[in-house]
């Protein structure tokens, strides 16, 4: 099996691009991702580049401070206790990442910003005499397993055993907390160690008394645990009778609750990670945002640039579902208790560890939800200029010996962050996709699973590639050697893509030939897989996440019903426009969107859609008519308006532009696209303060966009608040991409030849002898 | 296959290098201490470059009870690790989850001494946990069968989380 790449484009032209976006990573990749054309910096701006590099680099010099994001916490009275203990660690603690700092590379931190003994946290046999419910799940879940198991321990003794235990304080803010602020991970510990079974325990979580923004790596300040309040409110640290809690539910139920765990924001402290500089000695790197791609969906209502809309959702609606509790729990309300099994996407910890509740709970939730949809949505003949699309509602005719390409278009419809998410460089989502003719003789398979277990090299998988200065593909999770990625395929909330296959009916077929899409998932690769426990291992679970499957008869097809779960067809069509305008196929994509309002032309998103796309492609004139014709059918659409700001900036209609931005944001005071573009303008009219709270309105909502750091670094500058900018500086040169970066990427797909058009927007999946795609033309 | 684990202790004194200061690899003694129930001694004894023997003592007047943690590499692992396994004879319960596999027994040591063992395997490699107690102290105050055994089966789990 091979893969090709649409003749004439140039490949070249197409990994440049490929790896520059990808490489920008999600704080800019969404940022791109949703569509802008413009750049962050204008002329000025990068005039400016050079003085705002020379500050930072000044700011390095003059310590690390700069660098950290982690808040430092005000020194308190500690108990004397915790004093004395805390003494004992602080005399052998190795500081050598920085002098006086608990976490770092982590970001964890604890009131009073001294070590605290693991015995200050009631473990959770303790709350388990009352919440059996939250017992019974918690056990089975990731978060209780977040230290232990075999999977994260062979990554992070890497570390420890490659760079020091000390380093291990980045992965351990998250996967154990318990460890890192009671000082324990250190050469010479002085910490019994017997907590590390129970990770991130109840007392982890639910101690934990404020938010360091959205950071990530442990971006929570942990306080003393209790139990407990007593009648003023004052917590009363370490475990009480159970009598004292049964009088006073209410004083339990404010020790251990805030408002926040409820919000993403409680999330984002670990769900939202990065390498910082102290950490691989080179700069800070993306490595996941699950908060900010939720932010970015439709499930967040804080984006007016998302494809669909949807209720507000938080994680915890999908992840910490109410469902009737089979055990007693006080902290059910009306029979149901708030999910504490986190079901995701971890099947291979509960399959480890025997945990087969959790194990199905798990395959029924990536089953549940109608989280992807899958289309195989038309087909291009060889020879033929037309598509037959879509498929089902249109008739056609195909013979024996027929080359014939299927558009598959996969929709992540609902889940609210990427297709994967997370560590893609672990986890493994992808297209098999078989054809079948005759009494099942297998015309063509990819995605198959190797004998070996490796999925197909070929295959279309929903991951990434990250690798290190050599070119080498990052496989053992060493992240701190990550410098590029060579390419990242997974599916933005809210998207499509388009997958492509070729395949030639058999001569000898004579009654039809049966295709079948499915995206199936596998929690960790296999060769990770290897990794952690050598190749004798058991077949870890692979899930069917989505199916669907047409037969195509030879001869004439008529017209055919919809499946239940099939999208209608505008949807249909404006998901390939989509799955088009990511593959920078424009025309293709504007016909597609075109299609869109034929089929409903009250669809104001319709007519945006095709205006984004001709933003993209630089023909501002068009893109001005459809936004009109959607401000029409809509004349308060923030997305349109959003677009159509940009449309005035390239028309130097200034007014209209802030006009149009300013509404947005009034709309939607967290569109981060709308800040930042509102920021830009309003910079580009010589309106700095105005400017400067545009970008720091940005920075409350996204505190690593870069946008906000180069511009707030010159703003402050400007205004003589040189702290403020030095910082700022400094931020925006550790973040920023390194230029030279995306060369280790292209030795990676140099070397890969099987893989290297995966980073290649457009692409075909085929087995086909060498000689070229044979349908194409037109799409 | 005790001829395996007494060429290992042969090993061990021709090359006994009893490194006092260093730090057992799969175990701090902190974690010992807390199972032992108070301060302990310990030992790390290489046996060769990546393996090592560490052993931590408790003294309580005349009562001595100890953790000893031995990892070897083996060449070929599915030849060599039943005869490990073996050292838990019919008795043997298997562990679920701790390293690739690990099975856990009662042995008597002597008159007066119980030992709780675990043997188990990571990749390539065995290890034996072994905790002695004088049969005096076993199943006396806190701990009960049950405790004990959760005990090792936590300690088993960390050794074979370092071994990953």
């Amino acid at each position: 099996m091979r893969v090709n790449q649409r003749p004439e484009q140039s490949m070249l032209a197409a990994r440049l691009r490929k790896g520059f976006f990808v490489f920008l990573l999600p704080g800019l990749y969404i940022y791109l991702g949703n569509t802008q054309a413009t750049t962050h910096q204008d002329a000025t701006q990068q005039q400016n580049y050079a003085s705002a590099q020379s500050q930072s680099q000044s700011g390095q010099k003059n310590g690390q401070e700069e660098y950290i994001q982690a808040q430092p916490q005000p020194k308190t009275e500690l108990s004397p206790k915790r004093q004395a203990y805390a003494a004992k660690v602080r005399a052998s603690y190795n500081f050598s990442v920085m002098k006086g700092n608990l976490s770092l590379p982590g970001n964890a931190a604890v009131e009073g910003d001294d070590f605290i003994q693991p015995g200050a946290f009631p473990n959770a046999t303790y709350c388990a005499h009352c919440h059996q419910e939250a017992y019974h799940q918690w056990r089975q879940a990731l978060h209780s397993n977040s230290f232990r198991t075999p999977f994260y321990r062979t990554s992070v003794n890497i570390v420890m055993n490659t760079k020091g235990i000390q380093f291990a304080r980045h992965c351990d803010s998250c996967h154990n907390p318990i460890g890192v602020l009671s000082g324990g991970l250190t050469q010479e510990s002085i910490v019994d160690r017997k907590f590390d079974q129970d990770g991130l325990t109840c007392t982890t979580c639910h101690s934990i008394q404020k938010l360091q923004s959205t950071i990530g790596n442990g971006g929570y300040v942990m306080g003393v645990p209790a139990v407990m309040t007593d009648a003023t409110g004052k917590r009363i640290p370490g475990e009480v009778p159970y009598a004292d809690i049964l009088a006073h539910p209410d004083w339990h139920a404010k020790a251990v609750m805030q408002p926040f765990y409820r919000t993403p924001e409680f999330c984002a402290a670990c769900h939202k990670a990065n390498l910082p500089a102290p950490l691989n000695g080179y700069k800070w790197i993306r490595a996941f945002t699950t908060y900010d791609e939720w932010q970015s969906s439709k499930f967040s209502q804080r984006n007016p640039l998302t494809f669909y809309t949807a209720s507000f959702t938080t994680c915890q609606g999908c992840h910490m579902k109410r469902a009737a509790n089979l055990l007693p729990d006080p902290g059910a309300k009306d029979g149901t208790f708030a999910s504490h099994r986190w079901a995701a996407g971890n099947t291979a910890v509960p399959f480890y560890y025997g945990f087969d509740e959790q194990l199905q709970k798990t395959i029924e939730f990536l089953r549940s939800g109608n989280y992807l949809n899958i289309d195989l949505f038309g087909l291009k003949i060889a020879g033929q200029n037309e598509m037959i699309a879509p498929l089902g509602p249109k008739p056609f005719k195909l013979k024996s010996g027929d080359v014939v390409q299927t558009f598959v278009v996969i929709q992540n419809k609902n889940i609210g962050h990427s297709l994967i998410p997370e560590v893609r460089d672990l986890y493994e989502a992808w297209v098999e996709f078989t054809v079948k003719g005759g009494v099942s003789k297998e015309i063509y398979h990819s995605g198959f699973i190797q004998p070996d277990g490796m999925l197909d090299t070929r295959a279309h998988s929903f991951t990434n590639r990250p690798v290190n200065t050599e070119g080498t593909f990052v496989d053992n999770h060493k992240v701190w050697t990550i410098h590029s990625v060579a390419y990242d395929n997974t599916i933005p909330a809210g998207r499509s893509v388009l997958v492509r296959y070729e395949f030639k009916i058999p001569e000898e077929v004579k009654d039809a030939v049966t295709i079948t899409a499915r995206v199936n998932y596998r929690h960790l690769r296999q060769s990770y897989t290897n990794n952690v426990l050598g190749k004798d291992h058991p077949d870890y679970p692979i899930v069917e996440l989505a199916v669907r499957s047409r037969t195509l008869k030879i001869g004439e097809n008529e017209p055919t019903q919809p499946d239940d779960h099939d999208n209608p067809d505008w949807m249909r069509w404006n998901n390939l426009g989509i799955g088009f305008l990511d593959q920078l196929q424009y025309a293709d994509a504007i016909h597609a969107f075109r299609e869109v309002v034929k089929l409903r032309p009250d669809y104001a998103d319709g007519y945006i859609n095709i205006g984004l796309t001709n933003i993209e492609w630089e023909k501002y004139s068009e893109a001005r008519a459809s936004l009109e014709k959607a401000l029409s059918l809509k004349p308060d659409s923030a997305r349109a308006l959003y677009y159509m700001a940009q449309v005035e900036r390239r028309a130097a209609h200034s007014d209209a532009e802030v006009a149009a931005l300013k509404r947005v944001v009034e709309l939607y005071p967290e569109a981060r696209d709308a800040r930042r573009e509102l920021g830009i303008t309003y910079y580009q009219r010589d309106e700095p303060k105005l400017a400067m709270e545009q970008f720091e309105a940005l920075q409350a909502i996204d505190p690593d966009d870069l946008a906000a750091h180069y511009n707030l670094a010159i703003l402050y500058r400007r205004a003589g608040m040189k702290d403020k900018a030095k910082r700022e500086s400094a931020m925006f040169v550790t973040k920023k991409v390194d230029p030279g970066a995306p060369t280790y990427s292209l030795d990676f797909l140099r070397k890969h030849p099987e893989i290297s058009t995966e980073s290649v927007p457009w692409h075909m999946h085929t087995d086909l002898p060498e000689g070229g795609i044979q349908s194409g033309g037109q799409y | 296959m005790r001829r395996v684990f007494g060429l290992i202790l042969g090993v061990l004194l021709l090359t006994t290098a009893l490194c006092r200061g260093e730090n057992c690899a799969w175990l701090n003694a902190a974690t010992a201490a807390g199972v032992l129930g108070g301060h302990v001694t310990s030992t790390v004894v290489h046996t060769t470059p990546q393996d090592t023997t560490c052993e931590f003592t408790r003294l309580q007047g005349a009562v001595i009870s100890s953790l000893q943690i031995a990892v070897h590499t083996m060449t070929a692992f599915e030849k060599e690790f039943p005869a490990y396994l073996a050292l838990c004879g019919t008795t043997a319960i298997s562990l679920r989850a701790v390293g690739n596999e690990a099975v856990e027994c009662t042995r008597p040591d002597g008159q007066d001494v119980v030992t709780e063992q675990v043997i188990g395997r990571v990749r390539d490699r065995v290890f034996i946990l072994r905790w002695s107690m004088p049969k005096s102290t076993r199943g006396v105050g806190v701990q009960s069968q049950d405790d004990i055994r959760e005990t090792i089966r936590n300690v088993a789990e960390q050794i074979a989380g370092g071994l990953f």
